[in-house]
């Protein structure tokens, strides 16, 4: 898959900016603070409904204004063509997303259509913080390769919610929740268990395809891993049925401590990913560069496994990456990257693109300033 | 919009109260009843004054209804040993528009929904319990394919099948007329654990 062009209105400091991508490596290059992580943002309304990082379709539209529009044409290997725009309106506080002019409702069924994978120094805490950005990842890269799973993930954190409040409520009356409480526990259970399985699953696959792209970058000395760590005592291999078994005991083993604190203690959404180089746990042990490859070689496994599992090979939006690796490594992951799909990199410097991408034919690169941009001319010397 | 006059502010605002109607429905209704004669205006405000006097629950099944105990409770050609539990009045009419359903329905107002104060005490549950008796043989739960509907049925069965009633309730699965190829994949899903033998 690749995305033909796009077209952005107001948003962020982007009044109307208008793009032709190449089919390889595109390049937005220009100063701090001139526009260039938007387009990526913009990219990602387009493949993901929503930012990549802000929280809040708000404070996307170009300050002053009501709405923002993100129009594009991705091309896809499964159907051809298709004409992609969400736009959003603070007034009516409504986002509307259409393929072909056809609505997509809800806006969780466009998850994994097209399918897309973003590397950028917001995701630094993968790596480097707790649990939650690590959490935030798998299930992000199972959704975009099973729409079943994206559909149980949102059911079982509704299921909480609705569980969590019966606690909070109960414990604010001092009363017995016991029995308002099991309609949500079958469900939290069920669901729950099924999350476990695939997650498991995914851990199992993935190992491989991590171990590949890090020595891809990285050309020995270092062994990555990654394991999964449930939040319940479940065997080293285990079922659906396993799973929703033990999760029951566990709820009516936690049950006091749980009306105790008026929250749901555990279950999927206390899972932990743990990732190692050489048998060391990255979050106490390794260096900033290492934090910068092990994440840049998880972005790329993730594309790999997206390309697998999805029938689409995923475009790639990498912010600012380059700055952070040495030039082996940099220079690596630019000629993995400019030749395996269509890529977007942003950066303040140009000097390492006009070194590396060789066949300059292959990419585009455009200069951003100060919300419009140019493109430069191919091929100059 | 801002208009000058108070009067037309306030019917756009009371219109964009209801289930919905956005603001700029809102506004297209209020100036469409701006420009309709004033006794077409009366007739509308009659209906709505009228619902509300003359509808009430019925005292068996909790729907609404004008005359007490409503039509399908009254009907001598109602089977009354089968209860069809539903959510909203509306799931009535669906399921009466099948003309496949004879037995009579009992009406909850709702689902549990611990995140909307939704609680079972806000259903019309120990009505539901008092209609259960010797005569009753089956109680369909017709509650909503998401996990509130899901949490009242758990609820309910749970209450239901010490009383020795038979508990059952709708099979969920693809739409007739629908290519398998197009099931969106929960609803497969939900279709393949639901299966049965042929
Ligand atoms: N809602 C908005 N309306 C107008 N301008 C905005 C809005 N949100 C952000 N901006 C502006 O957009 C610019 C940031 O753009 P962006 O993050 O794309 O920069 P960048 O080119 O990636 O810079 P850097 O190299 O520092 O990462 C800032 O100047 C910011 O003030
Ligand atoms: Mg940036």
């Amino acid at each position: 898959m690749y995305l033909r062009n796009i077209r952005v209105h107001n948003f962020r400091n982007h009044t109307e900016s208008t793009f032709e991508f190449g089919q390889w490596a595109n390049i937005l290059v220009g100063e701090n603070g001139q526009g260039k992580t938007n387009i990526l943002e913009a990219i990602s309304y387009l493949c993901l409904t929503k930012s990549f990082y802000s929280h809040g379709d708000s404070y996307v539209i170009k300050i002053g204004n009501d709405i923002f529009e993100v129009e594009g044409v991705f091309n896809t290997e499964r159907t051809g063509d298709q004409r992609v725009r969400v736009a959003y309106s603070d007034g009516q506080k409504e986002k509307i997303f259409t393929i072909n002019k056809n609505h997509i409702e809800p806006l969780s069924s466009v998850i994994g259509k097209f399918p897309v994978v973003i590397c950028s120094p917001e995701h630094a805490p993968i790596t480097n913080q707790g649990p939650i950005e690590r959490r935030r990842f798998i299930d992000l890269v199972i959704s975009q390769s099973s729409n079943i799973y994206f559909q149980h993930l949102i059911e079982y954190r509704k299921i909480l919610r609705n569980r969590n409040k019966v606690l909070a409520e109960a414990k604010l009356q001092k009363a017995d929740p016991t029995e308002i409480l099991e309609p949500w526990n079958d469900q939290l259970i069920n669901a729950g268990a099924y999350l476990m399985v695939r997650r498991q699953k995914f851990v199992d696959e993935f190992e491989r395809y991590i171990n590949s792209s890090y020595h891809q970058l990285v050309i020995d000395g270092e062994l990555p891993s990654i394991a999964y760590e449930p939040s319940l005592p479940v065997d080293k291999s285990f079922n659906q049925q396993d799973a929703a078994k033990v999760f029951a005991s566990e709820l009516t083993r936690r049950k006091e401590r749980e009306f105790q604190v008026g929250t749901t203690v555990v279950g999927p959404h206390r899972d932990e990913l743990l990732f190692t180089i050489n048998g060391l746990d990255l979050r106490r042990y390794a260096s900033q560069g290492q934090h910068k490859t092990f994440l840049v070689a998880l972005k790329i496994a993730e594309f790999f496994y997206l390309r697998e599992q999805c029938n689409e090979t995923p475009i790639l939006l990498l912010d600012d990456i380059f700055s952070e690796l040495d030039t082996v490594r940099a220079a690596n992951l630019l000629e993995l990257v400019s030749t395996i799909s269509q890529t977007f990199i942003t950066s303040t410097n140009r000097d390492l693109f006009d070194k590396n991408v060789a066949d300059a034919d292959s990419r585009r690169m455009f200069t951003i300033s100060n919300g419009a941009v140019m493109e430069e001319q191919k091929n100059v010397a | 919009m801002l208009y000058i006059s108070e009067s037309l502010n306030q019917l756009i605002e009371e219109f964009s109260q209801l289930p919905g109607i956005g603001k700029k429905s809102a506004q297209r209704l209020a100036l469409y009843i701006l420009k309709l004669p004033k006794e077409d205006v009366l007739k509308i405000s009659q209906a709505l004054v009228n619902v509300k006097e003359r509808m009430k629950y019925c005292s068996i099944c909790c729907n609404f209804t004008e005359t007490d105990p409503c039509g399908i409770c009254s009907s001598s050609k109602r089977e009354v040993d089968t209860i069809c539990v539903v959510a909203e009045p509306n799931d009535v009419l669906a399921i009466e528009k099948t003309s496949e359903y004879h037995g009579v329905y009992h009406v909850l107002g709702g689902s549990l929904s611990p995140l909307e104060g939704i609680g079972p005490e806000d259903l019309k549950v120990k009505e539901l319990l008092v209609r259960i008796c010797s005569d009753v043989d089956e109680v369909i739960l017709a509650l909503n394919p998401n996990i509130e509907g899901e949490a009242t049925t758990i609820y309910l069965s749970r209450l239901l099948k010490p009383l020795g009633v038979k508990v059952t309730r709708l099979a969920r699965g693809i739409p007739i007329g629908g290519d398998l190829e197009f099931a969106d994949e929960a609803t497969l899903t939900r279709a393949l654990e639901g299966r049965v033998v042929v």
